[in-house]
Order: C-alpha cells, then sequence, then structure tokens
C-alpha cells in the first residue's frame, strides 16, 4: 500500500504539484486545469510520453493561445474546463476523484460527452478534444512523423 | 502612410473624405479607386500589415493567430460550423486559395425573381472583366494535384461534370501553402494589388484598430470610433483613433459589417440588418488511398464540380487543401483512431461539398448578434432541406472517392467509421444522421447579412450598397448579397464594388 501510495505521489501528485508551481506564470490556467490536462492528454494523445516537462511546455502553449482568443471565446473555454472540475458531472460517470481516474474512465466520459443527446454538452467534448489536437499539432515538431515536409525546404 | 495600432500610445484623430472599414476584397478595391479618384482616403483594418517575406514560414501556428479571425477558430453560436475568416491586411484575399468564379447565372436569375434585382450576366460583364483583371484573374496551366485529380478521376468515372478553376496568381510556385499567406507573392490579393496604389495615393492605412462604432446624427454619420488592438490578440486597448469623413464605407465582412453597424445602433426600417447571414455550409469527406496524395501540395484548388450546384439541395464539389493542423481540428476523433488518420495524411484525399445557402424558404441563413462588450456572434441553424443536402453530398463525395480508387472512406462525423466498400459505405450513410455538432460542418465564405435591394422595407442598402436613410454610409463587402453567391465570392464582391463606383 505505501509503495503504491509512493507510486501515486510520484506519477500523479508529485509532477502535477511541479507544474501548478508554475502557475503564476499562466494567463489562463489554473492549479487544477493543470492536472486535468496531466490526466487527459495520455487518453486523446496516446502516442506521446507525457513527460512532467512534455505537460508543462504543452499548457504553456495552450495558456499562450487562449490568451490571444477574444474575451468571450476566454470565457467559454474557461466553462470548458470548470466542467471538468465539478463533482457531480465526473460521479455520473463514474469518476469519484479526477486525480484518481485510469485512462478507461477518462476515455469513456469523452465518449459519453461526445455521444451525449445534449447539444452543449457534445459541443463541450468536441471543443475540448478539438483544442487538445490544435495545441499538439500546431508544434512543427510533429510534422516529421507525419510525413509533412518542412515547408522551408520547398523554398 | 500606416498607422498602427499595436503601438499606438495616445488618441488620435483624422479627417478624410473617405473612411473605410476593412481591407479585404470590398474595402481595398473601393480604397484604391477612390484613390485614384483624387480623393483622400483612411483605411481601418483590425489585423496587421504582413508582407510577402513575413509568410516566409509557411507556418499554421503562425499563420492563423496573425492572419485569421480569433486564430481560426471562430464558430457559430452554437458550435457547430466552424468559420474561417481572414483578419489582415488584404482580409479574405490575403490566405484565400485563389479560386475565382462570377456570380453563377442561375444566382443572379433567382436575385431578379425573388429580389427584382437588375443584374444579369451582360450587365456585369464589363465589372467583372475589370475585376478579374485587376487581379489577374487566369486559367492555371499546370496540371492538378492528386487530391484535385482525384475529384476529377472520380467524376469523370461516374459520367459527372467538372471543370478547372480560375486562379488569381502571378508567376505562382504550386507550392499549396496559400492558406499561410502567400511567401512568393504570386498570389494576387489585395495586399499586393489596391493596397499598394492606394498608399501611393497618399492613403491612411491604420492597422491594428478596431472599428467600434459610427456616431450619427439625424441620417449622417459623422465619425468612426476605433479602439487599438495592442500585440497580436483580439482584445482591444482603451486608446481610442477617431475619423471624421464626408462619407463612410464598411467593408469588415458579412459578420463584421452587421456586428459595426448593431453596435452603432443604425436604424435599419427592413429589420434585416445582420439577419439573412449565409455560410455555404461545407461538409467534408477524407479517403484514404494507396498512393501518395500528398494533400498539401501544389495549387490547392484548381478542379470544381457543379453538377449537383442546381439540383434540390444543391452544393459545390472542390477540395481543401490538408495540413496537419487544419486537418487535426476537422477530424471528429480523439485517441488512437484520430493520430492513426493523421500519420496516413500523405495518403490522404478530401473532398468538400459546399451547400448552396439561401435559396430556399426553410434557408433563411443565421443572425448576427452580438456579445458583451460588443463582440460579433453568428446563430446560425441548418434547416432540413440543408441536412438532406449534407447526406446526398456526403453520399456523392464517398462514391467519387471510392470510384477513383479510395481503399477507404470517412465522411467526418462523430459517429463514422471508415468502409472500405461501396456497400457497406451506403448503408452506413444511411445511418448517419446529420444533427448539429455530430457532422462536421465548415465554412469559410461568409455573405449576407446588410443585403442590397431595390425597396427599403426589404433590404439594408440600395444597389450601390448605401444605407437607406442615411446619406453618407454604405456597405461593401460579402454582406450585400440577398442568399450566398452559390461560388466562392472573391470576385462577386469585387465585381460589385466596381459596379458600384461606376
Amino acid at each position: 500500500m505505501a509503495a503504491l501510495l509512493i507510486t501515486w505521489r510520484q506519477g500523479v501528485l508529485v509532477p502535477a504539484a511541479k507544474i501548478a508551481g508554475r502557475v503564476k506564470e499562466f494567463h489562463f490556467l489554473e492549479k487544477p486545469d493543470i492536472l486535468l490536462l496531466q490526466k487527459m492528454l495520455p487518453v486523446l494523445l496516446p502516442f506521446q510520453k507525457w513527460s512532467v516537462e512534455e505537460v508543462a511546455r504543452f499548457s504553456s502553449r495552450l495558456d499562450e493561445t487562449i490568451y490571444l482568443t477574444t474575451k468571450p471565446v476566454t470565457a467559454e473555454i474557461r466553462q470548458l474546463f470548470d466542467l471538468f472540475h465539478i463533482k457531480p458531472f465526473l460521479w455520473m460517470n463514474g469518476i469519484y476523484h479526477l486525480e484518481n481516474a485510469n485512462k478507461e474512465q477518462l476515455k469513456s466520459l469523452i465518449s459519453s460527452m461526445k455521444h451525449s443527446r445534449l447539444k452543449d454538452l457534445k459541443a463541450a467534448g468536441n471543443g475540448f478534444c478539438e483544442l487538445m489536437s490544435s495545441i499538439y499539432y500546431a508544434d512543427p515538431n510533429t510534422y516529421k512523423d507525419l510525413s509533412y515536409e518542412a515547408p522551408l525546404e520547398l523554398l | 502612410m500606416i498607422l498602427d495600432g499595436s503601438t499606438a500610445f495616445k488618441n488620435q484623430e483624422l479627417e478624410v473624405d473617405y473612411c473605410i472599414i476593412g481591407s479585404g476584397s470590398g474595402g481595398a478595391y473601393a480604397a484604391k479607386l477612390l484613390s485614384l479618384k483624387g480623393y483622400k482616403v483612411a483605411v481601418v483594418e483590425e489585423g496587421g500589415y504582413k508582407k510577402t517575406e513575413d509568410f516566409k514560414e509557411l507556418r499554421e501556428d503562425v499563420a492563423y493567430p496573425n492572419l485569421y479571425q480569433e486564430l481560426a477558430s471562430r464558430k457559430t453560436k452554437d458550435k457547430n460550423i466552424s468559420i474561417l475568416q481572414g483578419r489582415t491586411v488584404g482580409g479574405g484575399t490575403t490566405v484565400n486559395w485563389t479560386t475565382c468564379f462570377r456570380t453563377p447565372s442561375n444566382t443572379l436569375k433567382y436575385w431578379q425573381d425573388e429580389f427584382d434585382l437588375p443584374f444579369t450576366d451582360e450587365s456585369l460583364e464589363t465589372h467583372f472583366l475589370a475585376a478579374e483583371k485587376e487581379i489577374s484573374v487566369s486559367e492555371w496551366e499546370v496540371p492538378p494535384n492528386q487530391n484535385n485529380s482525384v475529384l476529377a478521376n472520380g467524376l469523370d468515372k461516374l459520367g459527372k461534370s467538372f471543370g478547372h478553376i480560375k486562379r488569381n496568381v502571378k508567376g505562382c510556385y504550386n507550392l499549396g501553402y496559400c492558406g499561410v499567406g502567400c511567401a512568393t507573392g504570386a498570389k494576387q490579393s489585395q495586399m499586393i494589388t489596391s493596397i499598394p496604389t492606394f498608399l501611393k495615393m497618399d492613403g491612411i492605412l491604420a492597422t491594428r484598430w478596431r472599428a467600434f462604432r459610427f456616431r450619427h446624427h439625424l441620417g449622417k454619420v459623422t465619425k468612426l470610433e476605433a479602439y487599438n488592438m495592442p500585440g497580436i490578440g483580439n482584445t482591444h486597448g482603451d486608446i481610442k483613433l477617431i475619423i471624421k469623413a464626408k462619407h463612410f464605407i464598411s467593408s469588415a465582412g458579412a459578420i463584421g459589417t452587421p456586428a459595426l453597424l448593431l453596435r452603432s445602433h443604425i436604424h435599419d426600417q427592413s429589420g434585416l440588418l445582420g439577419k439573412r447571414t449565409f455560410l455555404h455550409p461545407t461538409v467534408l469527406s477524407g479517403a484514404v488511398f494507396n498512393d501518395d496524395i500528398e494533400p498539401h501540395l501544389g495549387a490547392p484548388q484548381t478542379i470544381y464540380s457543379d453538377h449537383h450546384l442546381w439540383q434540390d439541395y444543391g452544393f459545390k464539389l472542390e477540395v481543401p487543401p490538408v495540413h496537419p493542423l487544419l486537418l487535426a481540428s476537422t477530424l471528429m476523433s480523439h485517441g488512437d483512431e484520430h493520430r492513426e488518420l493523421m500519420l496516413k495524411l500523405k495518403n490522404l484525399q478530401v473532398c468538400i461539398a459546399l451547400q448552396r445557402d439561401g435559396f430556399k424558404d426553410d434557408s433563411q441563413g443565421g443572425v448576427v448578434e452580438l456579445t458583451n462588450g460588443g463582440y460579433p456572434v453568428l446563430d446560425y441553424t441548418w434547416s432540413k432541406s440543408m441536412a438532406l443536402g449534407f447526406k446526398e453530398a456526403l453520399r456523392t463525395m464517398g462514391e467519387l472517392q471510392f470510384a477513383a480508387g479510395a481503399k477507404e472512406v470517412l465522411p467526418i462525423h462523430v459517429r463514422a467509421k471508415r468502409v472500405s466498400n461501396l456497400i457497406d459505405f451506403y448503408s452506413h450513410i444511411d445511418e448517419l444522421e446529420m444533427k448539429p455538432i455530430d457532422l462536421k460542418v465548415v465554412s469559410a465564405h461568409v455573405m449576407g447579412g446588410a443585403c442590397f435591394g431595390i425597396d427599403k422595407s426589404s433590404s439594408v442598402t440600395d444597389i450601390h450598397g448605401r444605407l437607406w436613410g442615411y446619406e453618407n454610409l454604405s456597405v461593401m463587402d460579402g454582406s450585400l448579397f440577398p442568399t450566398s453567391i452559390g461560388a466562392n465570392p472573391m470576385l462577386s464582391i469585387l465585381g460589385h464594388v466596381h459596379r458600384i463606383f461606376s
């Protein structure tokens, strides 16, 4: 049990705390958002090793992007992130503590949102996935895997 | 003279003959024509003044925040439709895919029948000729890239008609990165054509200023109030630019113009301001081929088909250029499934079907509304007949993709699966419900919202774009159209601006 607890602390809490310590540097992201990203990124973008540094880099890019949008869009994205922090919403999907949720539970949460009968929930599920994949593929470091030629070589 | 709002530190005031809001196809062309007549003109543009040398990186992550409205992530109110609109000097013409069509004859005929508008192919001929000359529209002699070839081959095998798209380029390198700004200066955007002439004629280009409202009294606009836009973000500051002019022209696009007029509490007798806003709602079909398609390389749009355009739920077929960020945000899957398709980018072909919009009783378009702070949002709901059109379009695109040799076809829909034969494909399409949010719908053409007409009770402006009841306020952009065009609208906007000034 103690070993498990240590693993859990090392795997989740400690790294999350490390990034959360940088929250002051973010314009938009708040502490609970970092935990959400750390849990969700391996589910939505599972081919990438999500080390603490990678999550931090991603969070930074996400934060900068959201900072550039209009106020109404920023407010909507805040609502989107806050949705994942509403406990009854997570309970309805069998998740009692986000930090303890496993990949299958999170996958099922995203699927249930995307396939919901409620239009707003569907839009939230799709919007969250779209935002995450956009930020990921906005990074030119991802081009090589896609056989997408480095544009400069064309000129 | 360039007046850069991003570095402004104190309020400023200008006085000119004409004040134009927006530097896209309507605004920049109007600015040039007026400057050449000897008028003192100021153009107010929310985006920055990016030039050819600024586009050398050819990167989506650089282009979208700098050159597009809301970082290329603008959506309708219900998040159902993604809208791509330019926000830079040259507007949409700087970032579009260089596709040039005149207003189709059938659209003009519909406008005559329904709105008594006096436009015909013949009456617009000289104006389209002038517009085509202005932006160097010509046949594209280079063979189509693989993405376009699939569209041509598939249609050909099915016995359906298709044509070759004319482009506004000079000395094009055939790179395929038009959407992130032309790095070679080949694209004859307004940034290349009208803006330099306008600047030479002592025009004032006020970039990174958000035109916020007109001040007006007794049917006369007295001034425009604009706010500075610091940095590259979308939030304005509190430094003011006041422009007094004899005449004001709004060319801020079919969301921006109605929003500006609504923020200004412009009196509209027809009740149509901001209403009947059309999008050419566009659905997508992806196909995986064994051969390399490389859909990001080569002139983006060179083949089209109007075979289905004038049927009951009509749509125009084209292809988009496929770059990583655009693809990633378009696919509706996530996790491994999403990654698998991203890794197939090289072998991926994508067709798009642009729905004709506004030609039926149940196709009334959307409504531009203002949120707190005056930001515009488009409330748009698609009609039942449009949903039937979407299904028909997805079916048609899949058929032609299989006919052209596709290994798998994927309609872009949250519940869609990749299917590898036509029989399974037909039953899969039948199962898919064309529900909002489930179906991916995008748009790069916004039209309407301040339509012209012959009668003030049924239109926002007269046929010259002058607002009814205002002696010195006009609209010159895609907002003027009473329906969608049924084709990419750039040339239609230029043609009408030329007509208005003739």
